[in-house]
């Protein structure tokens, strides 16, 4: 659980938005316009409703008209291009009032608990307005240049779980199909791609009347929606360990699930070898600007071409494949590279694997369980023998907490600064796991062996929060990043892009070292194609060939 | 205003830790006060009662000294949030069997902090608690996860004179305080100051630190 490895991610088939997919065609899911009052200015409200076997969906849009020179993907904007509420039921007129309201403010409206996501949209300059253009004129935009962006509209915040008075999760938690995580959340940026779709032809009509042409829906479904992430997602996957070992654990379970099969039958062998070329086609199309992760896309392009030379050296009647494959990989590729193979050995096998997507949710406490396990003795050896990852920095010297994470007056949101140039490192949040388990462990020393944890924790309050997550028996292996959350060594968007993956983003993007670009959903069907598409066969995209087989 | 749960406890972990609170304990006083409104009692209110006393420097001296069948703290009274920590981290061992007799703590400070606490006792114990503070006040039994509404009569309660606590024999089923489920009313006042020292918590940023810790980078899009 090195931050290398967890920022070499991919998504694989247990990722939340391929999860969600499945499951609206499995529940019956149907979509449709409940409102669409969107101007020939392109501002309005439009709703979309969603209607599940039990409870219906709505997602509530509303189109702005926003000065270019505020758009800003940034948490310090203040207003967008579009924003949207998915709402708990079908809101009335009055709703759609209270929600006009607020939702444009987003952070700074107020919410209830019938609003589930709140989220917003900013247009890419780059692309949206060509694809208008094209679309009035009466054709269809270039592939490539569709391709080359991703996405008309990128979101640049879906916020859930309670914020500004929304629901909180434990509300819908129990309602079948959205117990896993960020479910409501992947619905809510899937509907947003159907109605930036709709307002592209939409305004492609107001400009070119009867001679306009809708977007062609091959092409359609390369558009994903963008996303653009900063450190606020960071300290999730830290804040929250235990949710955050389930998750690793269910993949691991996954991969090992497959590698204990003893032989591949000939049909899934065909898949997995047709899933290294449509990998191979998805890294093609993902071009950077970074250059580090530029080497890195570079370098797995590599690591592909070596998995199709390997694999064809070899058929399914061979014992354990998959295995053999998989450490093969531990030894021969770029963590990018093992990572993929990952994802690809467990794509072919979702009938195997596809149950462990629904259990990656906790039942996270209220309160801590009472009563605190051993002595000081007992946890400073679990210490000792454990952590030696935490205790091996020198925290005396600058460079190992170089870093210090903190939330910024101005926007609330988390920020990374620099210890020894900035002010504010005595206000830092309790993001620095290795620093605070060996200063906890250097008292723990200084205490009688026999001493209990409570006695302990009495004396020193100070550790309260290092105790509490030594003795959490949820963690199990996987609960802690095992590395330096403030050293000056840190990349910072490792921890964004490893929890993008879990959400099943691609062709992530650096813009910096601490934010990125991301593309969901791109090749997936829409919610208006529930009947005519698969649910989960789009990740990569398919062969031309493939794709005219699918159409309906 | 109304709130939701995840808001309150956001709220109340950030502003115990902008009172000056470690980390680990405003953590705790923010699930206790979750816990609480979730039940329809005044958690936030409490504990915005609580921080007044907890924001010195000496705030340790609320702390209860746990020896023995009676409690006291070093400073003469014992903060209810500091109490209810120190008897779940015991997982209420000093809590006699009915019978014989009772955990009595002396001059509590704002009692409902401890009752989430001791609902997570119960749940270890597998038994109910009773808590008395005193013959005017209805006993209030504590289950697993939950307690009763006679908890009510100590929502605004900035002080007790002592407060008893013994296991009772028996079931452990308790008809608890109904769960509230999100749009929870908070006292607008009370918010606002729990806000003003939640934002203890925040750092001011300098327009050169606004940009590069959000990650540098040209500001406005023009891709």
């Amino acid at each position: 659980m090195r931050l290398a490895r967890l920022g070499a991610f991919h998504q694989t088939r247990l990722s939340f938005l391929r999860a969600t997919l499945r499951h609206v065609w499995s529940a019956g899911f149907r979509f449709a316009y409940d409102r669409w009052e969107i101007g020939d200015d392109g501002v309005g409200v439009a709703v979309y409703a969603a209607a599940g076997p039990e409870h219906t969906y709505s997602l509530v849009c509303f189109a702005h008209d926003l000065d270019p020179a505020m758009r800003t993907d940034r948490v310090i904007a203040e207003a967008w291009d579009a924003t949207y509420v998915l709402y708990d039921g079908i809101p009335d007129d009055s709703e759609i009032e209270r929600l006009r309201a607020n939702t444009p403010k987003q952070e700074a409206g107020r919410y209830r608990h019938t609003d589930l996501i709140l989220s917003r949209t900013n247009k890419s300059a780059r692309l949206f307005d060509n694809v208008v253009g094209c679309l009035a004129e009466g054709r269809q935009p270039e592939a490539a240049r569709l391709e080359d962006v991703g996405y008309v509209m990128r979101t640049t915040a879906v916020y859930g779980n309670g914020k500004f008075g929304i629901a909180d999760r434990h509300r819908y938690a129990g309602r079948a199909g959205f117990g896993a995580p960020f479910r409501m959340e992947m619905l809510t940026v899937w509907m947003i791609r159907q109605f930036v779709a709709d307002l592209v032809d939409h305004m492609a009509r107001v400009r070119g009347g009867s001679g306009a042409a809708p977007l062609d829906r091959a092409l359609r479904r390369r558009l994903g929606i963008g996303n653009s992430t900063g450190l606020g997602l960071g300290p999730f996957i830290v804040n929250h360990p235990a949710l955050f070992a389930r998750w690793i654990e269910c993949r691991e379970t996954a991969l090992a699930r497959v590698c204990a099969q003893e032989r591949a039958p000939s049909e899934i062998w065909t898949v997995f070898r047709q899933w290294i070329g449509r990998a191979r086609a998805d890294v093609a199309a993902w071009i950077v600007p970074d250059a580090l992760q530029a080497e890195k896309i570079a370098r797995l392009a590599g690591d592909i071409d070596r998995l199709e030379t390997f694999s064809a050296g070899f058929g399914p009647e061979i014992a354990r494949p998959w295995a053999r494959i998989r450490d093969w990989a531990a030894d021969r590729l770029s963590l990018e590279g093992q990572e993929l193979t990952v994802s690809l050995l467990i794509e072919p096998y979702g009938e195997l694997v596809d149950d462990l997507a629904d259990r990656m949710a906790i039942d996270e406490r209220e309160m801590a369980p009472a009563g605190l396990p051993g002595s000081v003795g007992e946890i400073l050896a679990a210490v000792e023998d454990r952590y030696g990852w935490a205790l091996e920095p020198d925290y005396a010297t600058p460079d190992a907490q170089a870093r210090f994470w903190y939330v910024s007056a101005n926007k609330l949101e988390p920020r990374l600064g620099e210890r020894w140039e900035e002010a504010g490192a005595d206000l830092e949040l309790p993001l620095a796991t290795g620093r605070d388990i060996a200063a906890c462990r250097a008292d723990l020393r200084k205490a009688a062996w026999e001493e209990c944890l409570a006695d302990f924790l009495l004396r020193h309050p100070e550790h309260r929060h290092v105790v509490r997550r030594l003795c959490d028996p949820d963690l199990g292996p996987y609960g802690q990043i095992r590395d330096n959350l403030v050293g000056a060594d840190l990349l910072p968007l490792n921890l964004l892009r490893c929890k993008l993956a879990f959400f099943g983003a691609t062709h992530f993007d650096p813009k910096s070292d601490r934010w990125l670009r991301i593309n969901m959903f791109c090749h997936a069907p829409y919610p208006d194609e529930t009947e005519s598409q698969p649910p989960d066969d789009w990740i990569f995209p398919r062969s031309d060939a493939q794709a005219d087989a699918l159409l309906p | 205003m109304l709130c939701s749960l995840n808001e309150i406890q956001a709220l109340a972990t950030k502003a115990a830790r902008g009172a000056g609170l470690p980390w680990g304990v405003a953590d705790e006083a923010g699930r206790a006060a979750r816990w609480l409104e979730a039940r329809g009692f005044a958690g936030l209110s409490a504990l915005e009662g609580a921080l007044d006393r907890l924001s010195g420097p000496d705030w340790r001296r609320c702390a209860p000294i746990p020896d023995g069948a009676e409690w006291c703290a070093e400073g003469g009274e014992i903060d209810g949030l500091c109490a209810g920590i120190a008897l779940a981290d015991r997982a209420g061992e000093p809590i006699p069997h009915a019978g014989a007799g009772a955990l009595v703590l002396s001059r509590v400070r704002w009692p409902l902090l401890t009752m989430p606490f001791l609902a997570t006792v119960a749940g270890a114990l597998g038994e109910r608690l009773a808590v008395s503070l005193g013959p005017d006040t209805p006993v209030i039994g504590v289950g697993p996860h939950a307690v009763s509404e006679t908890c009510r009569n100590i929502e605004g309660l900035p002080l007790a004179a002592s407060v008893r606590v013994e296991r009772v024999e028996g079931s452990t089923a308790l008809q608890g305080a109904a769960r509230l489920d999100g749009s929870i009313p908070i006292d607008k006042e009370v918010y606002a100051r729990l806000d003003r020292r939640a934002a203890r918590t925040y750092v001011a940023e300098s327009a050169e630190s606004q940009t590069r810790g959000a990650g540098g980078g040209d500001l406005i899009e023009t891709d």
